[in-house]
């Protein structure tokens, strides 16, 4: 379908704005920050103004949607978590050969795990440290309380 | 703009797949293992988007075979986002499970010690070399884990990764 390739076309292309945006402003003022996506949204706009007079104009803006959406799930995840403890273990087998459990563990402190993503979640609002204890903040307890109401829905274990 | 009635049978199409996915995936993934989740995935995944493709073209004549197939391809887009994006993040994403930890805690709050007995890089590391082992990516021999594909369904994400820090450039990760 035409119009699919129009939207893939808007979408690539604003993911390169993106990209130029971003690295602009990191390496030359030093600001990292999820804000730029905003660029998606003028993506959209643009992409509303060249298929409003087509054929399957909600189908095409639909698409490049749910293409943005799962890019944003990559970028945003590349900005907060970086490279995921499965992705970890994978690389280090595929480097250093065959390793054990303790090896591993050797590798994956609890330091790299674990405080470096509490800094980013206070960095972020998400928790606040108050002496040696850790609090959410109000919009982290929003997102705990919504992953344990699925995981119920769900009927699963706490993941992780 | 020009909406017909094509265009929104092919978007709520989409969604109402993805919908019914949703009902089944619940229903399903109550009774199946963590280790079972990638499988049952695909599963749903083809079975729901059969199932919206026959009555689509079939039973309702609602679409074309092509227009049916960009349906489906919408709804398995949509099914991929949400099982990475929101299931994906209950089953596997630390920092969920650091704020659901220090959330059920209450107004006490926790210190990092407390928190390390609960939730710790042994638990971590043990669940994933589980995850690893039985989706087939590792190989338990001799007490020593052994590489057994070289691109697996955890290798994706870190090849996304890879070329995000190629595109961005390093100095934006983990900010």
């Amino acid at each position: 379908m035409f119009l699919m390739f129009v939207s893939f076309i808007v979408f690539v292309g604003t993911l390169a704005v993106h990209i130029l945006i971003h690295r602009h402003l990191s390496y030359r003022w030093g600001i990292v920050t999820a804000k730029t996506i905003i660029v998606y949204v003028i993506g959209f706009l643009v992409l509303a103004g060249i298929v409003r007079s087509m054929q399957f104009p909600v189908t095409a803006l639909w698409f490049y949607t749910l293409l943005v959406l799962s890019y944003l799930l990559y970028f945003l995840s590349f900005l907060s978590d970086g490279e995921s403890p499965s992705a970890k273990i994978l690389g280090m087998v595929a480097s250093h050969g065959p390793l054990s459990r303790r090896e591993i563990l050797t590798r994956l402190t609890n330091e790299e795990l674990l405080g470096t993503r509490i800094t980013r979640l206070l960095r972020s609002g998400f928790l606040r440290r108050v002496g040696d204890r850790l609090h959410v903040r109000p919009g982290g307890a929003v997102i705990a309380e919504f992953f344990e109401l699925y995981r119920k829905l769900l009927g699963w274990d706490r993941g992780g | 703009m020009h909406i017909d009635r094509i265009d929104l049978a092919i978007t709520i199409g989409s969604i109402v797949g993805f919908l019914v996915f949703f009902a089944a995936h619940v229903a399903v993934f109550r009774k199946i293992r963590a280790r079972d989740a990638v499988r049952w995935f695909f599963i749903l995944v083809v079975v729901v988007g059969s199932i919206l493709g026959v009555i689509q073209v079939w039973t309702t004549h609602l679409l074309s075979v092509g227009s049916s197939l960009t349906s489906i391809m919408l709804f398995v887009i949509l099914a991929c986002c949400y099982f990475m994006g929101v299931f994906g993040l209950m089953a596997t994403s630390v920092r969920i499970r650091i704020l659901c930890e220090i959330a059920r805690a209450g107004t006490k709050g926790m210190t990092m010690k407390q928190l390390l007995t609960r939730y710790n890089h042994e638990v971590i590391v043990r669940q994933r070399l589980a995850r690893l082992v039985s989706n087939g990516d590792l190989r338990n021999f001799g007490g020593k884990y052994h590489g057994r594909r070289r691109f697996t369904f955890f290798v994706f994400p870190a090849l996304m990764l890879r070329c995000m820090k190629l595109l961005y450039g390093s100095e934006a990760e983990g900010q």
